[in-house]
């Protein structure tokens, strides 16, 4: 979808490559972030794909034809933009500002309303409060969401983003991050995403290009650049407590265990009992017929207490689901002492197993090496 | 007294004021029909590097007395309406010329990326983003083109502009003090009235606009 082929600019009068030799394939529907420090050469790698400043040398093709050959406005209609500085114009309505790119196409004014309201309820702003507002009459995360809306008006195919969630509070960011993240999955652009936290490249990116100093130095997707990264750089850039970053970034789907015995509500004791002994553990998850989660009963206690109405054993659980983090399953099992979390489906009814000791071998395998 | 000046003002005046108004009208009419397309020209980018000693310029031609520009007038273009007009006319270039191209740079850059980046022509960015936002400022300069230019009127009456400097060179020439002060006071209220319209106009601006 965007491909650069080596890539360099070197800015007039500066005696530096602010980007050397750049090599980066972004595929279709993919969300590629650039990180790096400060000055290594993020935004200038952006603006050179919507050809805000021209290359000093190298190409760029975007959906196979070079940019050069286009025209330079037809291009950027073409691609939605956030700016670093976010870039409202202060003398037009949220409004206005969000209508810009459709206007330049010459949409049909009915179809540039509907769009946006429609706009606006996606990224979550009241259209009838907000709507007429000026810019300065908006809070930073609000007014990121703007610049974040106008930059999609007119749905471009690709959308480059150069820290779009950078001026706001860690929590309106998270939510911010999240809400594209579920937009994404229903519009699939093709992003490139600008960011110099490493947190914010692990969580936004389908794949990662770590620059320093203009210049490319590992590009992976955030798994990969966690288990291997190629230099001591990435290394530090990543920082010391890669092994905390795994967790966050792998799903409970990934190591839960659907091997797991299980019983039923409508099971008389001895059937409970011996189920119990066939598996190598001390308790057993209990179902409704329905295959729903009720709780587990432990082996000892029914054991010392034989009776008929065993179902009075049931002890609560916590459950998570499928695709919560291992940070989240982690922090579940910790919380409650206790080492097995049963998955669960949206309707509670039970999946599969996690266990500690899973947990633990499968980030020691992969990470230590 | 008060009798007498009300006389001048009945028999001469009302014209005079009227005359006085013309002069300053066409003047400054003229001066933004030709400073804001200079300013604007002049604030482009092939222009920014000289932006400074431009602005420059029109300050230090700013602080001339406006007798030296209609000094200089007379030996080109004789005496009579029109030369006073051509007088008074660049002297009101320099105010709207210089605040043009303030305003204009004073468009954060950012703003002007992110229309570029949207697929702006230069010309859409100037007239939707730029001119808009500069706005203020280029009123601005008009006001100070258009009360400066009240003042002006008055000594162009040496090379015949007429207008209210008519009345109190003939004040001082018959030391008729009455018409004196008439003249003056008239010139003055004028100058205060055209600078509050223009107050009204900017704060009407800034109400629609931040
Ligand atoms: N217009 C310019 N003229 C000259 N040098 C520039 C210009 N813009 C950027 N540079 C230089 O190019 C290098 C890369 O800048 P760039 O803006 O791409 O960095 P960045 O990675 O986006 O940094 P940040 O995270 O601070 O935004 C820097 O060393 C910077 O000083
Ligand atoms: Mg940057």
């Amino acid at each position: 979808m965007i491909k650069l082929e080596n890539l360099t600019k070197v800015y007039q009068g500066g005696q530096k490559e602010a980007v050397h030799e750049l090599n980066l394939e972004i595929d279709k529907g993919e969300i590629c972030v650039l990180v790096g420090p400060s000055g290594c050469g993020k935004t200038t790698t952006l603006k050179m794909i919507n050809r805000l400043i021209e290359p000093t040398s190298g190409k760029i093709f975007i959906d196979g034809v070079n940019a050069v050959q286009q025209d330079k406005n037809k291009l950027r209609r073409k691609i939605g933009y956030v700016i670093q500085q976010i870039g409202l114009f202060p003398h037009m309505t949220v409004k206005e500002n969000i209508a810009t790119v459709p206007q330049l196409l010459n949409w049909d004014p009915k179809k540039v309303d509907m769009r946006v309201e429609e706009l606006l309820n996606l990224i979550g702003l009241d259209v009838s409060e907000n709507i007429d507002k000026y810019p300065h009459e908006l809070s930073g995360g609000q007014k990121q969401r703007v610049g974040v809306a106008r930059a999609m008006a007119a749905d471009p195919p690709i959308m480059l983003m150069d820290e779009p969630f950078g001026a706001v509070d860690p929590i309106t960011r998270s939510d911010l991050q999240n809400e594209l993240l579920r937009l994404q999955k229903s519009i699939k652009k093709t992003i490139c995403f600008v960011t110099h936290d490493i947190d914010e490249a692990i969580k936004m990116g389908d794949k990662i290009a770590i620059m320093y100093e203009g210049e490319l130095i590992q590009y992976d997707s955030p798994k990969k650049l966690l288990f291997n990264p190629k230099n001591e750089f990435v290394e530090d850039f990543i920082g010391s407590d890669r092994g905390l970053k795994v967790l966050n970034l792998m799903k409970i789907e990934e190591i839960m265990d659907k091997n797991f015995k299980s019983v039923e509500i409508t099971d008389d004791c001895d059937q409970v009992l011996k189920k119990i002994e066939q598996s190598t553990r001390s308790s057993i998850l209990v179902t409704d017929q329905e295959n729903k989660l009720i709780g587990y009963v432990n082996f000892k206690r029914l054991k010392e207490h034989k009776k008929n109405k065993w179902c009075d054993f049931i002890k609560e659980i916590p459950v998570i689901e499928e695709n919560a983090s291992l940070k989240d399953g982690l922090n579940k099992m910790i919380e409650n002492d206790i080492i097995l979390l049963p998955v669960v489906d949206r309707s509670c009814r039970l999946q599969a197993i996690v266990t500690m000791d899973r947990l633990k071998s499968y980030i020691s395998n992969k990470y230590i090496k | 007294m008060l009798i007498e000046l009300w006389h001048i003002f009945i028999e001469d005046g009302i014209v005079l004021i009227i005359e006085h108004l013309q002069l300053v009208g066409v003047a400054v009419l003229s001066a933004i029909i030709i400073a804001v397309p200079l300013g604007i020209l002049l604030s482009r980018d092939f222009m920014r590097k000289y932006n400074h000693k431009i602005i420059a310029f029109f300050n230090i031609a700013q602080g001339l007395p406006s007798l030296v520009i209609i000094a200089l007038i007379l030996p080109l273009l004789g005496v009579g309406f029109l030369p006073a007009v051509t007088a008074l006319t660049i002297y009101a270039l320099l105010p709207i010329v210089r605040n043009t191209m303030a305003g204009l740079n004073g468009v954060q850059p950012d703003v002007v990326e992110a229309a570029l980046g949207m697929g702006m022509t230069p010309l859409q960015v100037l007239y939707k983003i730029e001119i808009p936002l500069a706005f203020p400022v280029i009123i601005a300069g008009i006001q100070t083109a258009a009360v400066i230019s009240v003042g002006t009127a008055v000594v162009s009456n040496l090379i015949g502009a007429g207008g209210l400097g008519q009345m109190i060179f003939t004040g001082l020439a018959m030391f008729d003090s009455s018409k004196i002060l008439l003249g003056s006071l008239l010139s003055a209220l004028i100058a205060i009235i055209i600078d509050q319209l223009f107050e009204i106009l900017k704060y009407r601006l800034k109400v629609i606009q931040y």
